[in-house]
């Protein structure tokens, strides 16, 4: 089980020994050190089933992604009875045509600069224990691409972006697409919705407006952006060399 | 000896206590916002066909097929011509399936002589009608959490991956949503990153829009309750429940049919110290020993996408 100990130390341990050259009062209180504190998380719903399917694509930093749906394992959803591990909602799910991701798939992905290959409970998916708000024992699971760091009272989530995507674009070759190249059908999917909002919010003109179409713009796969795209970044004075994927 | 979740960590037991509270009243929490749109038609229309669906019976879970109904059009055919007959089709066939669900409580006697008195009119005046209170959040919460469980898997989209929310890809979802026979109430929930991505956008609207009524009143109520206004036809909601997937967050449009709960009725055994039947819950105090009660608050529910095109999910980057 993964917990806050496997995390990079953020400040000094709490196993470093007092050291007698520091006044007493120095030391701080006998309390919890920083280092026990638990982990204050948000409960969530439990573990799930990553579902993609070759037609739910979209883009992102400039590469074509598969737009995951969590079959979540609770009982009571979609189908889901209790002890199943959600095959209820996985079924269903393959049913519309989409393919599961297995929970030991690709061990050797990177995951903020190592590996999964230890991976206690599946490659994609790490379980977290601390404390809730009330004080009760609490898990919550996420991607192994997330990491909790507890600052003082606060809890921030880091994020392997780039590590995520790179699984997900290695899962939509190897298991939605059997490892065939993206056809054009494929292609238009992903970019059409991104093309279609450019177009939309070029019908004002505003900084906001231009925000959101380098926002768009930026995600678009560079071999990719039609014509009447590069027209409005074009008339909006925006330069696809700047925009950062 | 246990004092119960609201009284001190130390326990009522210890006599040493600095100061005992003088009053004990409702903490603020997010989760109050979904007792908003428990509420709206949409989700009230889901909760009277629950009921709808009659009891359980022996089976462990319900079936609704939906009917391809009036989407033909008549062919020109000579007179004398017999026509091709085809039987009426289920085109798609939902199972739902409930789960018991189940949330404790304990509470001392110590806890609750000491207490008595104390629970302001905002909790309930006393413990049982405090846990029955609490009984009522707890099974919301829950059939909320099941609802938005939802969002993902709906196969209509709104919004991009990773990019913020804008009015005119709710607006463009809207006509979607609409285009595809959708017509009456619907609901709209987004968490507060999604809210902001649209107020940052009405904020910069200009021309007519920006004097729009939806637009000022937004601007004016919104601090207001967790309902933010009503867009396009659509009520929209602020909620804390929302799922996402480390990159985007799952909001949800839903017209009614789209999503089904179905509870199962488990009535308390005569032998049970039954303190609430809610109908969807049940509230029995087991006596522990030790004087002690555990009260325990169950519920059999599921939820399930009943008609996918009545519904769009909302997709926007987190950050």
């Amino acid at each position: 089980m993964a917990t806050r100990a496997n995390q990079p130390k953020q400040g000094p341990s709490s196993t470093d020994a007092p050291s007698s050259s520091v006044p007493a009062f120095a030391r701080g209180s006998s309390g919890p050190s920083l280092g026990s504190v638990p982990l204050r998380l948000r409960g969530g719903r439990g573990p799930w089933t990553w579902m993609i399917s070759q037609a739910k694509l979209g883009c992102r930093n400039g590469q074509i992604v598969p737009l995951v749906i969590p079959a979540w394992h609770a009982p009571g959803i979609s189908g889901n009875i209790r002890g199943d591990r959600g095959s209820g909602f996985v079924g269903q799910l393959k049913s519309q045509g989409y393919a599961e991701i297995p929970h030991g798939f690709a061990a050797d992905s990177a995951c903020f600069d190592a590996d999964r290959t230890t991976a206690e409970h599946s490659t994609y998916l790490t379980m977290w224990s601390g404390i809730d708000i009330d004080g009760r024992p609490a898990t919550r699971w996420t991607d192994a691409w997330e990491r909790p760091v507890q600052l003082g009272h606060i809890v921030q989530w880091e994020r392997d972006e780039v590590g995520r995507d790179a699984f997900l674009v290695r899962a939509l070759s190897e298991i939605a697409n059997g490892g065939a190249a993206l056809s054009a059908a494929q292609i238009r999917l992903a970019t059409k919705p991104l093309i279609d909002r450019i177009h939309s919010e070029a019908n004002r003109a505003s900084e906001r407006s231009r925000l959101l179409i380098m926002q768009c713009a930026r995600h678009l796969p560079a071999a990719h952006i039609p014509a009447s795209v590069r027209q409005i970044l074009t008339r909006q004075e925006i330069d696809l060399s700047t925009l950062a994927q | 000896m246990a004092a119960g979740a609201w009284r001190t960590s130390s326990g009522v037991g210890d006599a040493n206590i600095a100061v005992g509270p003088r009053t004990i009243q409702a903490a603020l929490n997010a989760a109050s916002k979904n007792n908003a749109i428990i509420g709206h038609p949409v989700m009230q229309q889901m909760l009277m066909m629950d009921q709808g669906l009659g009891p359980m019976l022996g089976n462990l879970g319900v079936s609704v097929g939906l009917l391809t109904l009036g989407t033909g059009k008549a062919s020109a055919v000579a007179e004398g011509t017999a026509t091709t007959a085809t039987n009426f089709s289920l085109t798609n066939s939902t199972t739902i399936t409930p789960a018991r669900h189940a949330f404790g409580r304990s509470v001392s006697d110590f806890g609750v002589a000491v207490q008595r008195g104390l629970l302001t009119g905002e909790l309930a005046p006393d413990q049982y009608a405090m846990l029955i209170n609490e009984g009522f959040q707890v099974w919301v919460n829950t059939l909320v959490d099941k609802v938005v469980a939802l969002f993902a898997s709906l196969s209509n989209e709104i919004g991009t991956t990773a990019t913020d929310l804008s009015w005119s890809a709710v607006n463009r979802g809207i006509i979607d949503h609409k285009d595809r026979g959708n017509t009456g109430a619907a609901m709209g929930i987004l968490d507060a990153v999604g809210a902001k991505d649209l107020m940052d956008d009405t904020l910069s609207l200009g021309g007519a829009v920006q004097w729009s009524p939806q637009a000022q009143q937004a601007i004016q109520d919104a601090q207001a309750g967790a309902y933010l206004g009503n867009f396009f036809g659509v009520d929209f909601y602020l909620n804390s429940e929302l799922d996402d997937d480390g990159t985007d967050r799952f909001g949800g449009i839903i017209s009614a049919g789209c999503l089904q709960s179905k509870h199962a009725i488990v009535p308390l055994p005569r032998e049970a110290v039954m303190v609430a039947d809610g109908g969807w819950y049940t509230l029995e105090a087991l006596r522990q020993g030790g004087s002690e009660t555990q009260f325990d608050l169950v519920m059999h529910l599921a939820a399930q996408i009943l008609e996918d095109n009545r519904g769009s999910m909302l997709r926007y980057g987190i950050s």
